[in-house]
């Protein structure tokens, strides 16, 4: 799912992708603080032990040459350093990666924790990138870091946005910023959209101890009974992405959305699925008026849960 | 006591050493299977002047109890003192299908809970040691 064995012994490798920023990282890293929004914002990846990984950006007009913000932040940097009483030493200048069509600084430095860090500029999408690659002073880092800041893109080619997390894989059309989210042990939950529009994406865990004495369906009017309320609709039980699941086709009452009789419906399809293979309840839901309900097959194929998940769009391209 | 004393430190732990800590259930609670997959965990009251004469009007066991479901009495039966939180988050996440974060947040903030009613306590090992 989105993982790969790297060639030579070492750490395997998945995709990690969060508001556009897109990066290969090794599997045991995970999300542990995001703030901001595609304008500005900042993520923290951990592993077991430490602070792997820190990401912040900032959406505008460059202000002045890259060299010159890393000479601040060393400046400040060094300061902090002095203040701990800890000794403080930079390497600027490496060539660690150099990904196409931006403009990139890298360095290092060494003080209580050793940062192997990139400040990118992308003219494309106005975006001025920091990351920083942490560990401990004696350790090697500079493949692992070679392979991150490689495989970093700050903005997506195509129409939809690719973002992967945890386990969790999907494409949201680019347009179609990220309204709320919530990513609770157990839950997560990702809203995106705007007025008069939604798309979501959830994950719930346990799905074996939530279904033991409920069916899929029960379930899924007692979590998903908010969005159904004033709405009309349809659910069929059916085999989605390979798994036991439920299709929902809902349109809002005329009461609730008088447009409807000049024919601006406001349609809501969802599907819901059991994972029995990681144990989860996933759910795919899309409101929106006409024309863009019918992005919902193309956004349902590439949510992913799980392999079997794959073979079934596989399968489906085939035929 | 605070305002009148020295407010009692409460030693603030970061994540490795949340992490290592090796929980053991308080020797005076009790475990109970409820006959279907949670636990009754029997809690002794505080010996407090107030709780002894409570018990004593309204009739009261010196012990109350503490329903847990299905995850929490699995975790509960692993807190031996031998095993770590993360060990025990590692069983969760194994038995469960877990991701190891989600693991480790529900297991820590379980924990959490169980430490503030003095249900379990955390043994910190010195990391000079």
């Amino acid at each position: 799912m989105g993982s790969e064995q790297s060639s030579t012994r070492g750490p395997r490798y998945r995709t990690f992708a969060w508001q556009g920023v897109q990066l290969t990282l090794p599997t045991d890293w995970n999300l542990t603080v995001t703030r901001g929004d595609r304008k500005a914002g900042y993520l923290r990846l951990s592993d077991e032990y430490r602070t792997r990984l820190e990401v912040r950006w900032q959406q505008g007009k460059r202000q002045g040459l890259l060299s010159r913000t890393v000479d601040g932040y060393i400046e400040k940097l060094r300061k902090d350093a002095r203040k701990e009483k800890v000794s403080f030493s930079v390497q600027r200048g490496l060539k660690l990666a150099s990904p196409p069509g931006k403009e990139v600084e890298c360095y290092r430095w060494t003080g209580r924790q050793q940062a192997l860090a990139m400040l990118s500029w992308c003219p494309h999408c106005r975006r001025t990138t920091h990351l920083h690659l942490l560990g401990e002073p004696e350790e090697s880092l500079k493949n692992l870091a070679r392979t991150v800041f490689s495989s970093f893109r700050d903005h997506c080619e195509g129409a939809d946005e690719l973002w992967a997390f945890y386990d969790m894989r999907f494409r949201a059309p680019a347009g179609w910023p990220l309204k709320r989210h919530s990513l609770k042990a157990g839950l997560i939950r990702m809203s995106f959209g705007g007025r008069g529009r939604s798309l979501e994406f959830i994950r719930v865990s346990l799905a074996g101890t939530l279904l033991a004495a409920k069916s899929l369906a029960e379930w899924f009017g007692e979590f998903y009974g908010k969005p159904l309320k004033r709405k009309s609709f349809r659910i069929s039980e059916q085999t989605v992405k390979g798994h036991d699941g439920l299709m929902l086709r809902g349109e809002t009452s005329l009461f609730f959305n008088p447009l409807k009789v000049f024919g601006r419906r406001r349609v809501l399809r969802a599907a819901c699925w059991h994972c029995e293979p990681k144990n989860r309840l996933m759910i795919c839901a899309l409101d929106a008026f006409g024309r863009q309900s019918e992005l919902f097959e193309s956004v349902l194929a590439e949510f992913d849960c799980c392999e079997r998940s794959l073979t079934d769009v596989a399968f489906r391209e085939k035929k | 006591m605070w305002p009148f004393g020295k407010k009692s430190k409460v030693p603030k732990l970061d994540r490795r050493q949340a992490l290592d800590a090796r929980p053991v259930l308080d020797s005076r609670v009790r475990i109970e299977r409820d006959g279907q997959t949670g636990a009754i965990l029997q809690v002794p009251r505080r010996a407090t002047a107030t709780n002894r004469l409570v018990c004593r009007v309204f009739k009261l066991s010196s012990y109350h109890q503490i329903t847990l479901d299905e995850l929490g009495a699995f975790v509960i039966e692993l807190c031996d003192g031998e095993r770590t939180v993360r060990q025990i988050a590692k069983r969760l996440a194994g038995a469960y299908k877990l991701g190891r974060r989600e693991a480790e947040l529900s297991t820590a903030k379980f924990f959490r809970k169980l430490v503030r009613r003095s249900i379990v306590v955390l043994i910190i090992e010195d990391a000079a040691s």
